[in-house]
C-alpha cells in the first residue's frame, strides 16, 4: 500500500528538485540579461543624442560619481535603510491587529474600513512639509511617511487574508469545539499567510518610497536629501548615483522579504505549482 | 443488530432557511433511530437536504424545530464526540501528515503521547505508515482523504459523520476507499452516518440505507441491507441481493412521486 502511494507520487510529478533547479538559473540569469541590456541601451542612447552630463549622465559618470563618493554614500544609504525598515516594522505591528479587528467584526469594518480608505487617497506627498512642522526635522516625519504608505496594503491584505479561511477547515475547527483563539492561532492565521505576503511585498516597495519622500522635505541626511541637493547644484550625476543605490535598496528588501516567504510558508508555494 | 441501544435519535427535525426574498424548507420533519455502532447512508438527489441533516447532527446548525440526542445528551453544539468528515480533506498545508492527525487531539487537550502513539496506529491501519512527515500537497487525493479518516478518528468519538468523502475521487479510489473504511470501521466501531448520491456507494457501506426526497427534503423510505461484510462490487455469493437493491434504489430516487416537477 505505501508502495503504491510512493509510486504514484513519483509518476505525478509531485517531486520535481530537478526541475527547480534549473528554473533558478533561469530566474537569475534572465532577469541579469534584462538590466545589463538596460544599462547598454541608457549608455546607447546617451552617445546618439550627445546629452550633456548634468543633462543625463552616462553609465560610466555615474559609476565614478558612485566611486568618488564612497565615503559619503554609505551613510546616506544607511540612514535612509534604517527609516524605511523602522516605518516598514511600525507599519506591521499597528496594521495587523486593526486587519484582525477589521476581519472579525462587521461593526469595527465599517466604523474603520471607509476611514481607511479616504486616508490612503490622500497624497502623501502633500503631508510631507505637514509632517516637518508637526515633528521637527529628525527622522520622526520619515517613519511616520513610511508607515502611511505602507499601513494600508498590509491591513488590506491581511483582513482579505483573515476572512478568506477556507470554509472547510472552518467547519474543522469549529466542530472540534476550538476556542476563538485557538481557531485563530491553528488556522485561521496560518491560512491567512500567503495574503500577509502579498501585502508585506507590495508595501516594501512603497515604504523605500516613502522613505524618499520623506526626506525631500526638511531632511538632512539620506538618499532623498541627496537628490534634492544634487539637483541644486546640477549634479545629476550624483543624483542618478542616489537613485541606482535606492533600487539596489528596494530590490534587495523586496528578495529578503521573498525569502522569508519560502522559509515561512513553503506550502503556499507548493500549493500553486 | 436491534438489541443495540440508541445512539442517534433524530426527533421531527425542520429547518426553514429565510432570506430577505426566498423561504427555502430545507426539512420537514425529520424523524430517525441510528443504533449504536451502525452504518447509515443519506441518499439523494442534490437540494434534498442530507447535507443540512447532518450539519444539524454536528451541531454545526441550530434546526428550526425539533431535537437531536446524541447519547443522553440533546444537542446545542459541536461536541468532542461527535467527529466529521467533508468532501474536501480539509488537511492543514502548513502541517504534515502526522501533526494534521494530531490537531483534534491538540484542540481537545488530550495527552500528546498517547495521541501519538494513536495517530501512528491509525496511519498504519490506513497503509500511510511512512508517510507521517509528508505534507498534504504531495499525497494523490485518495491519500489525502485517508488522513482526514485518521484525523477524524484520533479523539475516538462515538459518531462519525461524513458528508460526501469521496465525491471528489475516482471511481477505482473511491471503491478503493469504501473497502478500507469497511475494515476500518470493523476493527474499530462508530456509528456512521454517511451522506452520499453514489447508489453503489451507499449499498456497499450501509446497514440501513435513508432515502430522502427534496422540496423539502423527507425521508422516503428506509432500507435494510444484510448482505454481509466485507462487501464489494466484485462477483460474490450475495451479488443477486445486492443488484436488486440497486435497482430498487435506482427506481425510489427516480421515481416521478418522489419529484413532483
Amino acid at each position: 500500500m505505501a508502495h503504491d502511494a510512493a509510486v504514484e507520487a513519483a509518476l505525478t510529478g509531485r517531486d520535481s528538485s530537478a526541475r527547480r533547479a534549473g528554473s533558478l538559473a533561469w530566474r537569475i540569469l534572465l532577469p541579469t540579461l534584462t538590466l545589463v541590456a538596460i544599462v547598454l541601451l541608457w549608455w546607447l542612447a546617451t552617445i546618439v543624442f550627445g546629452w550633456e552630463e548634468f543633462v543625463v549622465p552616462t553609465p560610466g559618470d555615474v559609476w565614478s560619481e558612485l566611486s568618488a563618493q564612497r565615503q559619503e554614500l554609505p551613510h546616506h544609504f544607511w540612514t535612509t535603510l534604517v527609516e524605511t525598515l523602522q516605518g516598514f516594522g511600525l507599519a506591521i505591528v499597528i496594521a495587523l491587529p486593526v486587519a484582525v479587528a477589521i476581519a472579525y467584526s462587521r461593526v469595527l469594518e465599517a466604523t474603520f474600513y471607509p476611514a481607511l480608505v479616504a486616508l490612503n487617497a490622500i497624497p502623501k506627498i502633500a503631508i510631507a512639509p505637514i509632517l516637518v512642522i508637526w515633528m521637527g526635522f529628525g527622522s520622526g516625519p520619515k517613519v511616520t511617511m513610511v508607515v502611511l504608505v505602507c499601513f494600508f496594503p498590509i491591513v488590506l491584505s491581511t483582513a482579505t487574508g483573515l476572512k478568506s479561511t477556507p470554509p472547510e477547515f472552518v467547519d474543522l475547527v469549529r466542530s472540534l469545539s476550538a476556542s476563538q483563539l485557538q481557531q485563530f492561532v491553528r488556522v485561521r492565521f496560518p491560512a491567512a499567510l500567503p495574503y500577509v505576503f502579498v501585502g508585506l511585498k507590495v508595501a516594501i516597495s512603497l515604504a523605500v518610497i516613502g522613505a524618499v519622500v520623506g526626506e525631500f522635505v526638511g531632511a538632512t541626511e539620506g538618499l532623498g536629501y541627496l537628490i534634492v541637493a544634487s539637483g541644486q547644484n546640477a549634479n545629476t550625476s550624483l543624483a542618478f548615483a542616489a537613485i541606482v543605490l535606492l533600487s539596489l535598496m528596494s530590490i534587495a528588501l523586496f528578495y529578503l522579504l521573498v525569502l522569508l516567504e519560502r522559509v515561512l510558508v513553503p506550502w503556499a508555494l507548493a500549493e500553486q505549482r | 443488530m436491534s438489541s443495540q441501544p440508541t445512539a442517534i435519535s433524530v426527533e421531527h427535525v425542520s429547518q426553514v432557511f429565510r432570506s430577505r426574498r426566498v423561504r427555502l424548507h430545507a426539512l420537514d420533519d425529520i424523524s430517525l433511530e441510528i443504533r449504536e455502532n451502525e452504518f447509515i447512508t443519506l441518499v439523494g438527489r442534490s437540494g434534498c437536504g442530507k447535507s443540512t441533516l447532518l450539519r444539524i447532527i454536528a451541531g454545526l446548525l441550530p434546526a428550526t424545530s425539533g431535537e437531536v440526542r446524541i447519547g443522553d445528551r440533546r444537542v446545542t453544539g459541536t461536541r468532542a464526540d461527535v467527529s466529521l468528515m467533508f468532501q474536501r480533506s480539509a488537511l492543514l498545508p502548513w502541517r504534515n501528515v502526522l501533526q494534521n492527525v494530531l490537531l483534534p487531539a491538540q484542540i481537545l487537550g488530550l495527552d500528546r503521547r498517547a495521541s501519538r502513539k494513536r495517530a501512528e496506529e491509525l496511519l498504519a491501519l490506513a497503509g500511510l505508515e511512512g508517510f507521517e512527515s509528508r505534507r498534504p500537497h504531495e499525497l494523490s487525493g485518495g491519500m489525502q482523504q485517508r488522513v482526514a479518516l485518521c484525523r477524524a478518528l484520533i479523539h475516538d468519538p462515538a459518531v462519525l459523520l461524513m458528508d460526501e468523502p469521496f465525491a471528489a475521487l475516482d471511481a477505482l479510489t473511491r471503491e478503493e476507499l469504501s473497502l478500507e473504511l469497511q475494515r476500518i470501521w470493523s476493527e474499530d466501531k462508530k456509528t456512521i452516518v454517511f451522506v452520499t448520491h453514489s447508489i453503489q456507494e451507499a449499498i456497499l457501506l450501509a446497514d440501513r440505507i435513508v432515502i430522502m426526497s427534496p422540496r423539502p427534503g423527507r425521508i422516503a423510505r428506509v432500507l435494510e441491507v444484510r448482505a454481509p461484510r466485507p462487501r464489494s462490487l466484485g462477483v460474490t455469493e450475495h451479488a443477486g441481493e445486492l443488484n436488486r437493491l440497486s435497482a430498487e434504489l435506482h427506481e425510489l430516487l427516480l421515481a416521478k412521486e418522489l419529484h413532483p416537477d
